[in-house]
């Protein structure tokens, strides 16, 4: 029934239509009602499965348990003696008003963009729409969520081109901007939990003395490492818990939508960096240098920028071999930016905007490569 | 010997394949002929309806080079000449009256006075006969030049794409005596002192390593390891300005056994498949026979089509059409694809996919239905990686479409574009979540290439 009634008012829609502009809407919404019905023009004749959004809702299932748990987490940072299902519903009532701003300023923005340039409603802001939330402190103003969403659709996205032309990760582009514009409230500093009382996140308290150990600095504060694996620590909505991130990595990786080599090379880059940065802690006051790498891998947004930001496959380099040197960059640079820099802790979004630009740079280098070593044959 | 091991590509597994029985099916009336369809040669029509032609009669030529004969395999009448737009010879239709012994003399060779005889009078006796349009060149996939001796020489003894002829059928002793008169007559005309031979450590290896004059190559795993583009790349791979001769295996096979037999081998081997036949299976025909002479089911052809070819590189035919002048393979694959209700969500477990995002995935083994669905919409390149996991050539796919996309022709050079023909690319576009041509713009930008060359 609802077929014939897609099918009914179609040619409304199409060229010479009454609403021929609003196409695109049409287009999406029967697409993702039906899967098209379009076959091929020439070889190859039959197709594989997959189309995007089947990987695009794949990436989205990918963040269920962070998610989840970051609900949870809004409520048990708030009072942990609640019961989980309290803590949930408590969460529910300040995530989701996120989530609906994220997807509806973001959808607006992608669906005018659609019909002013006549391309197809594209995939890719079901991922965004739902990373922005996740990158949120839970207690941010709903105008500033709506501002950062637009400003990464249309800034970070749409000018280049849309979905498969942008440079940088839209999401992360819409997190710094807020990080920029609006320092005051969203510095990483202080993480603003619901009541508005400010708590230190895990890595702000690791870097707070000068001349102490970072890991006695935790202590002090009652983070442990589990703790933090578990993610029932203050922080961004969905950063928080290594665990939650890493049942997402699984997934990514068991379906093939994520590059696994993007992954390892980011966890490489950072373990080798941090332990570097062990040997010349005993030089320095900083207590930062002392964090050990599996530290480093459960702290801030390490695991959730790896496996939802890092592995975004347009912004990160197109060949095989440069996912691997993107990967180590951003795991090193996140070292780096995180016990250097004491402006602000929090270095992986920083280290990967750094990469995304620096991707087409590597596989300029690839390129080389492989034009040098055809050149050497001869 | 060379061992060479393929680990990325595909085979597909998909319902109707063939069985191993060969039908005689060389008795039928329609020939047609699509002079305009064959890539890299401009037809210039030499015979006029009404003509009685025998085997081996020239039928058209190309206007480059007028000693490149297409000839008649059958001999009779000529019914219709079709001109398209532009005046392109679009076909030409031959009625068959079956009397074989009807056909044009030629001289008989065994294996060894090939290497006696000069290369200029071999090189007519094949364009003559029309046995040289077999014998191509790669880059660019036309006609080989004969004024120019080529690299080396490539024939690929076994196909890999889905549901393909079986050349295993193809060899037996008979075939050894004209296989090897084939090999010595390539090393002829070539000015080459031996050809590659590529093989699957699955294939009769002792037979293939009693011929002379050939380097034997072994290639394992899954497809495009049959292609003679990868094999050529893994081997000796194409630079600028060098050209490399290629040709099937039963083109190989028939030129051997016209030399030896002075007559042109007029029939061929194809498979037929497609889970909508009865009995799809392997059949010997007369070249250029109609499709509705082969394929014999009531079909209904609004909810099928009909490929000529493979299904990841044939061209769309039709069952009055004839089967393309170098294919030796003819598909049905059903053309009725329904639209599924929230199909992106579903879990899948009757669609194929090489990803991992359809629980169909966990059947190992199964053999699957697939259609003309694109299953998907058009997108944008997002580079997911999946072209490279089907893509056994050191080429970096990405970029190289994007250079032909933005026609820099020095970039699409210097990423090897020379090294490259579309159908190798063709389980690129399969995997592609974009659905996006891969195996079209590859061929734009050889097309590209050769204007500029």
């Amino acid at each position: 029934m609802l077929r014939s009634l897609l099918d009914s008012i179609k040619d409304q829609f199409e060229k010479g239509g009454k609403y021929e502009k609003l196409f695109p809407l049409y287009d999406a919404l029967d697409t993702f009602l039906y899967t098209p019905s379009t076959v091929t023009p020439s070889a190859p004749h039959v197709r594989d499965s997959i189309d995007l959004k089947r990987s695009m809702i794949f990436v989205v299932i990918a963040m269920v348990p962070a998610i989840l748990f970051g609900i949870f987490n809004i409520g048990y940072q708030d009072d942990s003696t609640r019961t989980i299902a309290d803590n949930f519903v408590f969460g529910l009532y300040y995530a989701l008003p996120i989530i609906a701003i994220s997807y509806a300023v973001g959808g607006i923005c992608e669906v005018l963009f659609a019909i002013i340039r006549k391309h197809e409603v594209n995939e890719g802001f079901l991922v965004t729409g739902m990373l922005i939330p996740l990158t949120m402190p839970p207690d941010i103003p709903l105008w500033m969520v709506a501002v950062a969403t637009a400003f990464g659709v249309i800034i970070g996205k749409e000018i280049f081109g849309g979905t498969g032309y942008n440079i940088f990760n839209p999401a992360l582009t819409a997190r710094a901007f807020i990080y920029f514009a609006y320092p005051s409230e969203i510095s990483g500093d202080l993480v603003w939990t619901v009541d508005g009382v400010s708590t230190a996140t895990p890595l702000l308290q690791a870097a707070s003395t000068q001349g102490s150990d970072s890991l006695t600095l935790l202590s002090s504060a009652n983070y442990t490492f589990e703790q933090m694996f578990l993610g029932l620590i203050p922080g961004s909505i969905g950063e928080t818990s290594t665990l939650a991130c890493l049942i997402g990595a699984g997934f990514l990786l068991v379906t093939k939508v994520a590059n696994w080599r993007i992954m390892l090379g980011m966890t490489l880059g950072m373990i080798v960096t941090s332990i570097i940065f062990m040997f010349l802690s005993p030089y320095s006051t900083n207590p930062m240098l002392s964090l050990p790498p599996h530290y480093h891998f459960v702290m801030g947004s390490f695991a959730f920028g790896m496996v939802f930001m890092a592995t975004e496959p347009v912004t990160a380099s197109h060949t095989n071999k440069g996912r691997w040197f993107y990967g180590i960059i951003i795991g090193v640079m996140t070292v780096i930016i995180r016990s250097i820099n004491p402006a602000y802790p929090e270095g992986v979004m920083l280290a990967i905007l750094f990469a995304n630009a620096f991707a087409p740079l590597i596989d300029y280098f690839v390129l080389q490569e492989n034009i040098k070593r055809r050149l050497l044959r001869k | 010997m060379n061992v060479i091991n393929i680990n990325k590509g595909l085979d597909i597994p998909i319902k109707g394949a063939p069985n191993d029985i060969i039908e005689d099916m060389s008795n039928s009336i329609t020939i047609k002929l699509h002079p305009s369809k064959i890539s890299g040669i401009k037809p210039k029509l030499t015979c006029k309806i009404d003509d009685e032609v025998k085997i081996g009669t020239e039928l058209f030529h190309d206007k480059n080079d007028p000693t490149i004969s297409f000839v008649s395999n059958c001999s009779g009448k000529i019914k219709n000449i079709v001109l398209g737009e532009r005046r392109a010879l679009d076909e030409i239709k031959i009625e068959n009256d079956n009397l074989n012994n009807h056909h044009k003399e030629f001289k008989s060779f065994t294996s060894s006075e090939i290497n006696s005889i000069d290369k200029d009078s071999l090189v007519n006796i094949l364009k003559e006969s029309g046995n040289w349009t077999y014998i191509r060149q790669r880059p660019f996939s036309k006609i080989a030049d004969s004024k120019k001796s080529p690299k080396s020489v490539f024939v690929s003894c076994f196909n890999s794409a889905p549901h393909a002829l079986n050349t295993n059928l193809l060899i037996n002793d008979n075939a050894k005596n004209a296989l090897q008169t084939g090999i010595n007559a390539l090393c002829k005309i070539s000015g080459l002192n031996y050809i590659n031979l590529s093989i699957r450590s699955s294939q009769d290896v002792n037979f293939f390593k009693s011929l002379y004059n050939v380097s034997l190559n072994i290639f394992n795993g899954p497809h495009p390891a049959g292609n003679v583009g990868v094999q050529i790349h893994k081997i000796n791979p194409i630079n600028v300005g060098e050209s490399v001769w290629y040709l099937d295996f039963q083109d190989l096979l028939s030129i051997g056994e016209f030399l030896n037999s002075g007559k042109i081998i007029n029939t061929k081997i194809v498979s037929i498949s497609g889970e909508q036949l009865v009995n799809p299976t392997h059949c010997k025909i007369v070249k250029g026979t109609v499709i509705k002479n082969i394929i014999k089911d009531d079909l209904d052809l609004n909810k099928s089509r009909i490929v000529s070819g493979n299904i990841l590189t044939g061209s769309i035919s039709n069952t009055e059409r004839g089967i393309e002048y170098y294919d030796s393979q003819i598909c049905v694959v059903p053309n009725n694809g329904e639209r599924h209700f929230l199909g992106w969500l579903m879990p899948g477990f009757d669609k194929y996919t090489n990803s991992n995002t359809y629980l169909s995935k966990i059947f190992k083994n199964k053999t699957w239905s697939l259609n003309t669905l694109i299953n998907g919409s058009y997108r944008t390149i997002i580079p997911f990686g999946y072209w490279e996991d089907v893509l056994p050539l050191d080429v970096i796919p990405q970029y190289l479409v994007k250079s032909i996309l933005a026609e820099d022709i020095e970039e699409m050079e210097n990423l090897g574009i020379y090294e490259c023909h579309e159908e190798d690319f063709a389980l690129c576009s399969f995997v592609c979540q974009s659905k996006f041509p891969v195996q079209e713009v590859i061929k734009k930008g050889l097309m590209l290439m050769e204007k500029e060359a």
